[in-house]
């Protein structure tokens, strides 16, 4: 084997080769980094929202001149609505789900005031038709009646509802102890005090708390903590949020009959960003696109920018290494010889090079785990990236090497 | 020969240099360029992100955070106060002559119109704020000005346009004096506001930090006459409004004003992080606050910080850019080395022909300065392709991805001094050689 001439050239002109392995270690600890990032924000991106989103719309309408009793109003938007063939059903919510932000309380299921058994739960507010408007299934128990929606019009908080839809998830984490099935019924309380009982009379199938993408261990615990009030806010504030759903690709040409038909009903309305759930969900999830993108791009830079320095670390060396190559030749090395000479260089480079990064990589890990909500990395990315360098290494080096092999033996005889 | 003719020369010499090795250069100049791109974009993000919005008077104006939880939970003596005021408590601070300047606000959305001039009616933010707002945040006025304190106690009917809604409602004329409609109330216009986008927004935490304030503004004091609740951003409560009236609401422990206040003196500072104490003790007495009472009081850089609008994830992104700026200078350093030995043989004959070591080390500097600067100005580049594409990813970051001339210079100047840095090394062991042992090869 060559190794030991080539090590005892690198360690003559040591600067160069010190440098690339640098290189090829920063790069490779930043890659690995990198990439564990992505995989998460990936992740995050991916974790279901339990309700039919590409499917479903959110108009955010208002009346230019609010009437002191918007009930019977709103009421009949709804009715006009749902009569266009083709939208499955409507509802009136507070506001959009999935929207990277809004509403949450407390729900204990124990009477006596007990901070440590309150869990944090997502909340929003629809009529009857929620969930048949947002596509979400009801699993056990009951949906409510028409008599339970409330209508308020004040624009105070809201009070606590009689009765509520949980989800499967929260049900669970709410009666550890019993089947879900059997939550129907139970009783729970609002808040670390308050004593008013309120009656979960279904479960539906699980629904995205808006908090569902963040990193933190509460948002893992209780990500798919929500309840649905029976409640319709009709008080002029941020204007209504209509939200219907449509059978499947007719979502554009449904959104404009709405517009059409509710312009028809009373002109003097103000539309603000009437949008897609799957829009909504998009924008909420822009942060974490954002810094995955921003990362794949600096990674395929450095990975490109270290492959350059090879490239050009090699390309250097055979030039100024050609009567060396020649005489070689010339004493009877053949040319895969040269080859394996300039292959087997790059090899130890990126040994050395990999050896560092590895401890590196996993230093900056732990940075990122003290400064970051993140979970501990897998450390299969690490080997992966390994790979990942010494192919980067092979492919950037083979046309240097395949240069050297074609220098002549006569160069050698040559004065320069 | 002359110092300038030298420089010429070395210039020269450098262009030469760069054209016989056409790739290496290119190579060189690309690493360097895209290390500064990346670390730019970042750092602008970084820069603007961290900027101070109010210089004239950041060390003067302070929000404060009563610890006002209704409860004590074991174990949980040391939670953070709230960082939104409830009404009653914000009135009573009001009341206080301690601080030379107050603003309290918040906001709603409402109708704007102006129905003579036949403008659509049209949907904005909406704020209710105190005089102090104007001055506190050094709000530029195109016309007029704010109301006064009078006007403020005596809960005027008046308004301040940004200049925005002025130029929908009113087509950017001169509106003071003017008549306008906003949910459901008419307003005589007292000023219009030129634009106001300090960056961060610090002074309310309600829909982002890095938009321009729109709507319009109303007195603070109109806040139980037209009965508008806070609609944008956050409110939490602590307990529940007893009835369903507006006052109630008021009345509720509910968090959702953001109050700062002026104390030009430390005197000052002090007298008025005692009556919050005091005022607390006295709550105490009627029920209200369990303490501990760690209130709080921050000037605007600490509040900046405290909002920690430089996140974990903004700081790995910084680092990241950096090591990635490191990675590249480490790889022109290589090709630098790489090149500069390739030249021993011309070196040595020239060090045979009488060149000083130090002229031969300033001719290498002045080439390594060439790809700094070539290097820099194609960073600068890839840093506003990098802006325009984070202003791609992050919709609400627009305002703050913008380059200043400020940032154009330190571009620059890091790339030429990094590159310098890279290039110093291989440039002194270059300059070093031995001519004797390269003449013998020859």
């Amino acid at each position: 084997m060559e190794i030991r001439p080539i090590a005892s050239s690198m360690f003559r002109n040591r600067t160069g080769p010190i440098l690339i392995c640098l290189q090829i270690a920063l790069t490779l600890a930043l890659v690995v980094n990198s990439i564990f990032i992505i995989q998460l924000q990936m992740e995050k991106i991916s974790r279901p929202l339990g309700t039919d989103v590409d499917n479903t719309a959110v108009f955010n309408v208002a009346l230019v001149d609010p009437l002191e009793d918007m009930e019977p109003f709103l009421k009949n938007d709804l009715e006009e609505i749902r009569r266009i063939p083709g939208i499955i059903d409507v509802t009136l919510m507070v506001q959009p789900l999935h929207a990277g932000g809004g509403m949450s309380s407390g729900y204990r299921a124990v009477l006596e005031a007990n901070p440590d058994r309150v869990l944090g739960v997502a909340l929003n507010e629809s009529d009857e038709h929620g969930l048949n408007a947002l596509g979400v299934e009801l699993l056990y128990g009951r949906n409510f009646r028409t008599d339970e929606v409330r209508y308020t019009a004040t624009n105070a908080q809201v009070g606590p509802s009689e009765v509520v839809l949980v989800t499967e998830s929260l049900a669970k984490n709410l009666f550890p102890d019993s089947e879900t099935a059997d939550v129907v019924g139970k009783i729970i309380y609002r808040g670390e005090a308050d004593t008013t009982p309120i009656e979960i009379i279904g479960i539906m199938a699980d629904v995205a708390a808006h908090w569902v993408n963040r990193d933190s261990e509460f948002a893992r615990d209780s990500g798919y903590n929500f309840i649905l009030l029976p409640l319709v806010q009709t008080f002029y504030g941020e204007g209504h949020y209509y939200v219907f759903r449509t059978e499947l690709g007719a979502q554009d040409r449904l959104m404009a009959a709405v517009t059409d038909r509710l312009y028809e009903i009373d002109p003097d309305r103000l539309f603000f960003e009437p949008s897609t759930q799957a829009e909504i969900v998009r924008n909420s999830q822009e942060g974490f696109r954002a810094i995955a993108t921003i990362l794949g791009v600096i990674s395929v830079l450095m990975v490109m920018v270290t492959a350059f320095g090879i490239v050009g670390l090699a390309s250097f060396t055979v030039n100024q290494r050609t009567r060396q190559i020649g005489t070689r030749r010339a004493l009877g090395a053949r040319k895969r010889d040269i080859l394996r000479y300039f292959l087997l260089e790059n090899v130890m480079l990126t040994t050395i090079g990999v050896v560092l990064g590895s401890a590196l990589a996993y230093g900056i890990h732990l940075f990122l785990f003290s400064i970051m909500h993140i979970p501990k990395m897998s450390f299969t990315l690490i080997p992966a990236g390994i790979v990942v360098l010494y192919v980067l290494g092979f492919v950037a080096v083979i046309g240097p090497a395949l240069r050297a092999t074609a220098v002549a033996p006569a160069i050698a005889s040559r004065a320069v | 020969m002359l110092a300038d003719s030298n420089i010429a020369y070395d210039l020269q010499l450098a262009l030469n240099s760069v054209k016989k090795t056409p790739v290496l250069s290119a190579l060189m100049v690309a690493a360097i360029g895209i290390g500064i791109g990346a670390c730019m974009t970042i750092i602008t993000i970084f820069y603007l992100m961290t900027a101070n919005p109010n210089p004239d008077n950041s060390e003067e104006i302070y929000t404060y955070a009563l610890h006002n939880h209704l409860t004590v939970t074991e174990g949980q003596e040391d939670e953070r106060p709230r960082l939104m005021s409830t009404y009653r408590d914000a009135l009573y601070i009001l009341e206080s002559d301690i601080p030379t300047d107050q603003s309290v606000h918040y906001q709603s959305w409402a109708v704007y119109r102006n129905s003579e001039d036949g403008v659509n009616p049209f949907w904005e933010l909406y704020r209710l704020v105190t005089p102090g707002f104007f001055s506190l945040f050094d709000v530029p006025f195109l016309y007029g000005g704010a109301w006064t304190q009078e006007q403020e106690d005596s809960k005027a009917m008046v308004i301040v346009l940004t200049r925005e809604t002025n130029d929908r409602l009113f087509g950017g004329e001169n509106s003071v004096g003017r008549t306008i409609e906003a949910g459901g109330e008419y307003y005589e216009v007292v000023g219009v506001m030129d634009h106001f986008k300090p960056l961060p927004k610090y002074f309310e935490f309600d829909n982002g930090f890095f938009n321009e304030i729109s709507g319009a503004l109303v007195p603070f004091s109109l806040t139980p006459v037209i009965e508008l609740m806070k609609n944008s951003g956050g409110r939490s409560c602590l307990e529940m409004p007893e009835g369903d009236d507006f006052q109630s609401y008021l009345d509720a422990e509910c968090h959702w004003l953001h109050h700062w206040v002026r104390l030009p003196t430390p005197e000052k500072r002090e007298a008025f992080a005692e009556m919050l104490d005091n005022y607390s003790l006295e709550q105490r007495r009627f029920g209200r606050f369990q303490g501990p009472f760690n209130n709080r009081l921050f000037n605007l850089m600490e509040w900046l910080e405290h909002l920690e609008i430089v996140d974990g994830t903004m700081t790995m992104l910084i680092g990241v850019a950096l090591m990635f700026l490191i990675v590249c200078l480490l790889n022109t350093n290589a090709l630098l080395f790489a090149k500069f030995t390739g030249r021993s043989a011309e070196v040595g004959l020239k060090r045979a022909l009488g060149c000083s070591k130090k002229r031969l080390f300033r001719q290498h500097l002045v080439e390594i300065g060439l790809v700094g600067l070539v290097g820099g100005a194609l960073g600068l580049l890839l840093a506003l392709v990098g802006l325009a594409g984070i202003k791609l990813l992050l919709t609400d970051i627009d305002d703050l991805a913008d380059m200043n001339t400020d940032l154009v210079i330190i571009a620059i100047t890091a790339s030429i001094i990094s590159t310098l840095i890279a290039g110093l090394y291989p440039a002194w062991r270059t300059c070093q050689i031995a001519p004797a042992k390269y003449l013998k090869s020859q």
